[in-house]
């Protein structure tokens, strides 16, 4: 149990080397489990001397939560075995789809926010949740066109979180660009998250591709009006939680990324006096 | 499964569109961010697919590789979600409909094996590694090989030759791949036939050298001098690049 709200940075292979020398010191870092499960060689033994030094928390790409298709267990048990090795207390994943018919398409495609969606993908959720004998923190996805809904994306995860008793992996910029590319307000948004079942917080930075259009790439710095979202949503909340930077290409120096973190900080810090410890 | 008809109907759209660029029924709120998903899909796997196959990349014309990123994400299944594994659905595909042919580059496979062998032995789970001893006859005891490797088949010598240049080579050619387990990095072998079945009967029969020799004679067909000396020197260059590591404790006397 920690007394202060852990900042965490995204391990990327890109910039192994800052965390390898203590470049860079974040509370905790993060990784996709699909890109390190039983990995060998030399980026096995810097993934072995990293998560030496530092907590992970795992994210995940390819569970694919809305797929029509039986859960995949045997991925599941490679998630389980790994979550295990590290002693990792957080898995999340996207409330989205990546695979159809057991096709992986290595992105993320969304789900129709219907009624018959939430019953599917709240089952599937309880049942990774018993395999995994964890909670599994659900993300709340960018996306640039809904197909069919017939429901808001809020009333979507308020209902999947509700069915499914998960957590919610809430990912502030996809907020701020889901509202920019569906027109919503974005303050309106984070008061209708059920913001007392978040146990993790994704920050990081878009590109935008036309005059309206926000593309959710993590790839640029965090915006200014992404970290007033975010200083709003602490200050809803009355616990803390983990918070990551996530940067996934186009890196910068390493030390605009330890701004980057030393913002967060000071964010949460400022947020803290009123959280209990989560 | 509990979603309607129509709701995997949308999602089986949403799919195919992103896998086939097709234009599909879709009752979307925005058609640019459609749009978006099949330009971000495509990209993803044509950039994971470029810096896998980085040589293919360069000595296929635009329109070959562009053809056969395209075949693939639409017709392969890919069943396993490590995109770092994706590139050896690729080299499938590729082999299972006859693209070296469709191309007249008959070259192609080996090339696309021998591209994803690096990776995946570069990146391949540590496989556990008994102790050995680091001191001991080299003829008279059972030698330990380092067990990160891969041995492949190639008609075409494209680990040797710019893959143009393999067109008139054809014949059997061995290709050893192995991760050095002090640096990590793969190296690559090519081995000569007699090489192979020494490495083979080392691996398989854990016999030394000199019982080696000694099946030759039994079979009637003895290995003279020079070709046991070149075993020699080939047992030592193995030793030298780690893919031989030792002697195996287990059957020194």
């Amino acid at each position: 149990m920690q007394n202060q709200t852990q900042i965490g940075l995204g391990f990327r292979r890109e910039i192994a080397d800052a965390f390898l020398d203590g470049n860079v010191n974040p509370d905790f870092i993060e990784v996709a489990v699909e890109n390190w499960v039983e990995l060998g060689g030399y980026w096995g033994d810097v993934f072995r001397k990293v998560t030496d030094k530092l907590p992970l928390i795992v994210h995940g790409l390819s569970l694919s939560i809305g797929s029509p298709e039986e859960l995949d267990y045997g991925f599941l048990q490679q998630v389980k075995t790994f979550l295990k090795t590290f002693d990792v207390k957080i898995y999340s994943e996207h409330l989205s789809f990546a695979k159809f018919e057991n096709a992986h398409l290595f992105d993320l495609l969304p789900i129709p926010f219907r009624q018959d969606s939430v019953k599917h993908i709240a089952l599937r959720i309880r049942q990774v949740q018993d395999f995994l004998g964890i909670p599994l923190a659900i993300e709340n996805v960018s996306y640039y066109t809904s197909v069919e809904a017939e429901m808001t994306e809020y009333e979507f995860i308020n209902e999947i979180v509700n069915a499914s008793g998960c957590n919610l992996l809430l990912d502030v910029n996809n907020v701020f660009v889901n509202g920019f590319n569906h027109n919503y307000d974005p303050y309106e948004f984070i008061d209708k998250m059920p913001l007392d079942k978040v146990s993790y917080i994704h920050m990081a930075g878009h590109k935008r591709v036309a005059p309206d259009l926000i593309i959710d790439t993590h790839g640029e710095a965090i915006i200014e009006p992404v970290y007033h979202l975010f200083d709003y949503t602490l200050s809803k909340m009355s616990k803390t939680v983990p918070v990551l930077l996530e940067r996934d290409f186009n890196f910068p120096e390493i030390d605009s990324l330890k701004s980057e973190l030393s913002a967060l900080r000071q964010i949460a810090n400022k947020n803290q006096k009123n959280h209990v410890i989560h | 499964m509990l979603y309607t008809k129509h709701t995997y109907n949308i999602e089986k759209s949403l799919s195919d569109w992103c896998r086939t660029g097709t234009p599909q029924k879709l009752n979307a709120t925005r058609e640019d961010g459609l749009k978006q998903y099949r330009r971000l899909f495509r990209n993803n796997i044509h950039n994971t697919l470029v810096q896998a196959f980085p040589i293919a990349h360069e000595v296929l014309s635009e329109t070959e590789w562009n053809e056969l990123v395209d075949a693939f994400f639409t017709e392969k299944d890919i069943k396993d979600g490590r995109l770092w594994l994706m590139p050896r659905n690729f080299y499938e595909y590729a082999l299972e409909n006859h693209y070296a042919d469709k191309f007249e580059k008959p070259w192609l496979n080996d090339l696309l094996l021998f591209e994803w062998i690096e990776i995946e032995v570069h990146t391949m789970a540590d496989v556990p590694r008994e102790p050995v001893l680091k001191k001991g006859d080299l003829l008279e005891d059972v030698i330990y090989i380092n067990p990160e490797y891969r041995l492949i088949q190639l008609e075409y010598p494209v680990h040797l030759y710019a893959a143009e240049q393999t067109k008139d080579k054809k014949g059997v050619w061995f290709l050893l791949t192995h991760r050095d387990p002090e640096t990590f990095l793969v190296k690559f072998s090519n081995l000569h036939p007699l090489a192979v079945v020494i490495f083979e009967k080392i691996r398989t029969e854990q016999k030394s050298l000199n019982q080696i020799f000694n099946e030759f004679e039994k079979s009637g067909q003895p290995l003279k001098e020079n070709q046991k000396n070149e075993i020699v020197t080939f047992v030592k260059l193995m030793f030298y690049e780690n893919v031989f590591l030792g002697f195996d404790s287990y059957y020194k006397n």
